[in-house]
């Protein structure tokens, strides 16, 4: 048959012409022609070396360290090394974005790993007579709508500038940086700064009738943990890709929802927002984990006073609704000499909302010993929090003022709480000095019950430590002090800038109410921190600093003491860095950061820790 | 030589593939969409198993069209995709959907290398088309569309890799206008030495001559496997020549007659045992279309496929009815396996074929017992009769259908079943007002003794209401109604087409799924269509019933 094929074929194409064809692609879809592709490079080297190596854990048979010595090349966990933003806009009112990352580990197998880091983003609008709307699907979306019901907390701008932060911009002046924390009192952030991670389904519509604005929400926030089984992208087979749930190891919903309906009347304006998290302990969905959030937040601006308030309530589970208000009184100083910002809060402890800024310090509603992946361990019990930080089951005042004096600016801020009910007999601290540097002892994983004795945990950059009570001897609900002071000076040499930048935070928790923070052995846990830094503008392209950081952290009696020494926590946190800032060209530079760091707790000797650890990073944008 | 010819043209497409010149123009196209659904199962007595469910995906697909020259292109896809609730970088995945190679040579002789898209006749390279549907609405032929998309279904064509050729000859003046060729081999399983799984090719050709009176075709397919690409055991190899023709209505007044023809070999050469099983037969099918009367379209055709006519590439079932979806996948306390239905067909993840195989699949009676493997089903024989009414008000397009088979040779008794299909589809657009509805009676008989009795129908039902609100902004709703009772063997196929296992299957069943939302347009590709879905379905075994919320975000650019 197929002889007689070729014969045939053979035969028609030496005989006859052939017929002329179009090139015409039949399955050619209409086209677009522009991508827009933008990204950066971070190229991240760090290596650190121990004189005292932390340990792990112990145990009766073995004593595990940390290797005394050790580089890493890459920082995925981070930012990847590669980042490609790519988007288009296909008409009016239609668009897409997503990213593509790589990295490599530089171990000479020069597998490179590639990802996306904000994932797959669609948009569209639409106008019509009610409104112009435009939605988002799928993710990672930043969004906050308000406080209590979604956004994430920015504080008073008050932290150290020596450790970058990953995503911190590059700016066209290298100095800027310095300057802006000075002159504006804030750096410039990128997107996610006081946003909240959304994946879903989210709209807007702006310029309603009546001045109204609405945003919905129906999606996942980083509290609604999916599970996922491992994904394995060389031995995906394409024709599974139609498989809805193929990555999934549980359906079980859990995800959020909620919307925001706000007014805008002259300058003042006013919104209804409500949230509402739905999910399940079990695997079979029975046991609810939900909690809804419903809140009037206002706006009201007057000629040397604003009020911004937020006002609601919240419902987690079974338990009884609880209120959660917080106002806050913003005073010109033409008002009252001094510009004050003062804030009343009262938060119940029935009142949960882990997307809100507002912390969950008493209702327990995880295992924080089963997050994994891409979980987001969040301190759970009481905690000691900074300047204006929200937590529930506390009521308190946060005052806040700045003032300027020929050579310095000055900044200081006080929050003074109370827990509304008895807490549980656990206490939590942050270490301020040094966080991010112990974070990266259990770079690709957060863990909980870490260290020789367990009590260190680790979330997104910064380690927090867990404090247990002796439940006999306490015999009031906790109140808890924070300072923040703050003194900024610039002058100038020659040219050459100068920025010196001191940061004290001061905490404290005990069982009475104080104007100011305890310093004696009534406190339960008393903290300070001092961080100290200086940076010199060499020339356009060239900055140094320098970093001085102390902590001290000491527990009393009621807190848990020392098999051996019978004695509570003393610890102390040091750190001393030096940095150079290089532009190396138009929107490429390099970072280094060289910092010693050590720890010791006196009574609990086995938690200590002393090394050097040095940093290079090259960022590039494009 | 045997298989010159596929080498040939793998060879010659090479040739041409390696002498491109540099890059001249990058293009971009592609799809885009966010899928979220939620659903909740309520089933009586369950306290083990989950009940809710909560997932979906966004995804791009990214298509670039490179044009080294003007006359080459080469076209790829490439698919990022992000589950639902995957932060930063969670469950993420890559793919490639396509890489095709398209160009001309001298202006003369089309060629496609890769994936490419293939369709003959419904009796030699033909796929099916989906069973659980008569005439979807618009809220369910959305969804529908995914599963296309998803498994490369366009129109009635395979996606196959391999390479094509596409020319055609010319006489002017004379009544032979011209005759187009059609050239391809494809690839079509890999050699697996571990499963004794030798390399399988699927090649073809289609000549068609182009008359002033009508179109002429001599078509063939063979499936075969290569000798010695493992150390063989068995070998399989089918083949398949049709001949078909359309006469235009100058040969017979008012007449569009149509015919197609052929027969088809099947061998499996055992190498072990030196044993060869052949099977062999023929088909016809013969037909006119007229409008003489009444203004009707009206078609009516006969056909005889013979029991042991075998072309895979034309007898599939798109759907793999014996998938199981990992959604609500047990029920009850009892620890039941739920039954699918036409919610998982839709919109769950059940399992289509994206590629046809040597073996008749299994089908499902009470979707489709008369034709289950496509017009080519084998062991039919019968009359089909087609009514069609266009503008019969304005607006209105009436479809009436009726079909009368039989079975050639019984199976497994010498009784024979017959077949009658009723169907009729109905579409009709009046102001803001789109209607769509479409039934399918099907009843299938056989009589003899009680074993031998065979008495089964099924009904489907679909129908929508669309609404136009705004411009932009439509309300869309439908229903689904599949119901069916009574008996029936159900019977798994050798690869030689002989049935070896027959299951008595009784049914008596309903499905209901109905559907309302709102279809949100952006430009003339990209809708956003939230939708409320409430699906019961009951047989004698266990009730159950589905709501479900979606959420299906589409781009088209």
């Amino acid at each position: 048959m197929v002889r007689v094929l070729i014969i045939f074929v053979t035969f028609f194409l030496t005989v006859f012409s052939l017929k002329a064809q179009e090139f015409e692609i039949n399955t050619k879809p209409k086209t677009f022609k522009k991508l827009n592709i933008s990204g950066e490079y971070r190229g991240f080297f760090q290596q650190r070396y121990f004189h005292k190596p932390y340990i792990l854990s112990t145990s009766i048979d073995d004593t595990l360290y940390l290797p005394k010595q050790s580089i890493l090349f890459g920082d995925a966990t981070q930012l990847p090394e590669l980042t490609l933003n790519i988007g288009a806009t296909l008409s009016n009112n239609v668009a897409f974005g997503t990213d593509l990352t790589f990295w490599n580990m530089k171990q000479g197998t020069f597998d490179y790993f590639r990802g996306v880091h904000l994932g797959v983003n669609l948009y569209g609008s639409f106008k019509t007579s009610l409104g112009n709307f435009s939605l988002r699907t799928g993710g990672i979306q930043w969004l906050k709508m308000s406080r209590m019901t979604f956004k994430a907390f920015e504080g008073y701008n008050r932290y150290s500038l020596f450790t970058r932060n990953p995503w911190d911009p590059l700016t066209k002046d290298l100095g800027e940086r310095y300057s802006q924390y000075f002159d504006r009192g804030a750096i410039s952030q990128d997107e996610r700064w006081g946003n909240q991670a959304f994946h879903g389904f989210s709209m807007s519509g702006l310029g309603l009738p009546n001045n109204f604005n609405l945003m919905l929400l129906y999606g996942k926030a980083q509290s609604s943990i999916t599970q996922f089984t491992t994904v394995d992208n060389t031995t995906l087979q394409q024709s599974q890709q139609f498989f809805n749930t193929q990555f999934y190891s549980s359906l079980i919903p859990s995800y959020v929802i909620g919307g925001s309906l706000s007014k805008n009347i002259s300058n003042h304006s006013l919104a209804l927002n409500s949230m509402n998290g739905l999910s399940f302990n079990d695997t079979i969905g029975v046991e609810s984990n939900n909690y809804s959030v419903n809140t009037i937040s206002f706006q009201t601006y007057f000629d040397n006073l604003s009020v911004i308030g937020e006002i609601g309530y919240g419902k987690y589970d079974d338990l009884s609704a609880g209120e959660s208000i917080a106002i806050k009184f913003k005073t010109d100083k033409s008002l009252t000499y001094l510009p004050f910002d003062v804030e009343y809060f009262r938060v119940s402890p029935n009142f949960y909302n882990n997307n809100s800024e507002i912390i969950n310090s008493s209702i327990n509603d995880q295992d924080i010993t089963q997050v994994e992946g891409q979980g987001v361990l969040r301190q759970n019990g009481s905690a000691i929090l900074g300047v204006g930080q929200l937590a529930n089951n506390r009521t308190g005042l946060t005052i806040n003022t700045e003032f300027q004096l020929p050579l310095f600016k000055i900044n200081l801020g006080q929050t003074i709480a109370k827990e509304i009910k008895e807490g549980s007999n656990q206490l939590t601290y942050g270490r301020t000095i040094n966080g991010v540097t112990y974070s990266e002892f259990y770079r690709w994983q957060y863990a909980s019950n870490l260290g020789p004795y367990s009590r260190l945990n680790k979330f997104y950059r910064g380690v927090y430590e867990t404090v247990n009570l002796d439940k006999f001897q306490l015999n009031n609900n906790l109140h808890f002090n924070s300072i923040d002071f703050q003194i900024k000076h610039h002058h100038k040499i020659n040219k050459h800038k100068y920025y010196i930048y001191y940061l004290g935070n001061y905490n404290s928790a005990q069982q009475k109410l104080s104007p100011f923070i305890i310093t004696d052995e009534s406190a339960l846990i008393r903290q300070y921190s001092h961080q100290l830094e200086k940076y010199f503008q060499y020339s356009s392209k060239l900055i140094f600093s320098t970093y001085l950081g102390y902590e001290r952290v000491v527990g009393n009696y009621i807190t848990d003491t020392n098999d051996e020494t019978f004695m509570p926590r003393n610890q102390k946190t040091r750190a001393l860095g030096l940095g150079i800032d290089y532009k190396l060209s138009d929107k490429t530079c390099l970072f280094f950061r060289s910092r010693y760091f050590s720890f010791e707790d006196t009574n609990f000797i086995l938690d200590e820790s002393e090394g050097l650890e040095t940093t290079l990073e090259i960022k590039v944008n494009f | 030589m045997k298989h010159l010819l596929s080498i040939g043209i793998f060879l010659f497409c090479s040739y041409f593939s390696i002498a491109q010149e540099r890059l001249k123009k990058v293009e971009f196209y592609g799809k885009a969409r966010t899928n979220l659904l939620h659903q909740n199962l309520n089933v009586e007595v369950d306290t083990t198993n989950p009940n809710k469910a909560n997932y979906g995906h966004s995804l791009i697909d990214l298509g670039i069209l490179i044009r080294p020259s003007n006359s080459t292109e080469i076209i790829t896809d490439l698919r990022i995709r992000n589950e639902h609730g995957g932060f930063f970088g969670g469950a993420v995945t890559f793919g490639v959907r396509r890489l095709t190679l398209k160009g001309i040579i001298d202006d003369k002789i089309r060629y496609n290398i890769g994936d490419i898209d293939l369709k003959i006749t419904p009796y030699t390279l033909h796929n099916n088309s989906y069973q659980t549907e008569v005439n979807e609405a618009t809220i369910f032929s959305n969804q529908r569309s995914l599963i296309s998309y998803e498994n490369y279904f366009k129109e009635n064509y395979w996606r196959q890799q391999g390479a094509q050729l596409e020319f055609a000859l010319v006489y002017p003046n004379s009544k032979l206008q011209e005759i187009d060729f059609n050239i391809f081999t494809t690839r079509h399983n890999t050699a697996v030495a571990a499963s004794s799984t030798p390399e399988r090719l699927f090649s073809g050709f289609s000549v068609v001559p182009k008359t002033l009176l009508g179109n002429f075709g001599i078509h063939t397919v063979y499936l075969y496997d290569l000798k010695n690409t493992i150390n063989d055991i068995q070998l399989f190899s089918n083949r398949a020549h049709t001949l078909s023709g359309t006469l235009n209505k100058e040969f017979f007044k008012n007449y569009n007659f149509f015919f197609e023809t052929g027969y088809s070999k099947t061998k499996i050469e055992d190498l072990i045992s030196n044993d060869l099983n052949e099977i062999e037969d023929y088909f016809w099918n013969i037909g006119f279309k007229t409008q003489k009367f009444w203004g009707l379209d009206i078609q009516l055709n006969a056909l005889n496929n013979g029991a042991y006519y075998r072309a895979p590439g034309a007898q599939n079932i798109r759907l793999n009815y014996l998938t199981q979806s990992g959604v609500f996948n047990l029920i009850s306390n009892d620890q039941v396996q739920r039954p699918m239905g036409i919610l998982d067909y839709l919109y769950n993840d059940v399992n289509y074929f994206n590629q046809f195989d040597e073996s008749l699949d299994a089908y499902n009676p009470i979707f489709n017992n008369t034709m289950p493997y496509g017009q080519a089903t084998p062991n039919r024989k019968g009359l089909s009769l087609q009514l069609t009414k266009k503008q019969l008000l304005e607006g209105l397009t009436l479809n009436l259908n009726g079909h009368m088979f039989s079975e050639i040779i019984g199976v497994g008794t010498e009784e024979i079943k017959t077949f009658k299909v009723y169907q009729s589809s109905l579409n009709y657009k009046y102001n803001r007002f789109t209607i769509k509805f479409g039934v399918k009676h099907e009843k299938t008989k056989r009589d003899g003794a009680n074993f031998e009795k065979i008495d089964l129908w099924s009904r489907q039902i679909d129908g929508g209401l669309d609404i136009k609100l705004m411009n932009d902004l439509d309300f869309i709703s439908g229903i689904k109604i599949h119901e069916a009772s009574g008996n029936e063997l159900l019977l798994d196929y050798d690869i030689l087409n002989n049935p070896f296992i027959m299951t008595p299957t009784f049914y008596n069943m309903k499905q209901v799924l109905s559907a309302f939302g709102l279809r949100l347009s952006f430009g003339s590709h990209s809708t956003l269509t939230t939708s409320y879905n409430i699906y019961s379905y009951e047989d004698s075994n266990i009730d159950y019933s589905i709501n479900q919320f979606q959420i299906l975000y589409k781009l088209n650019f």
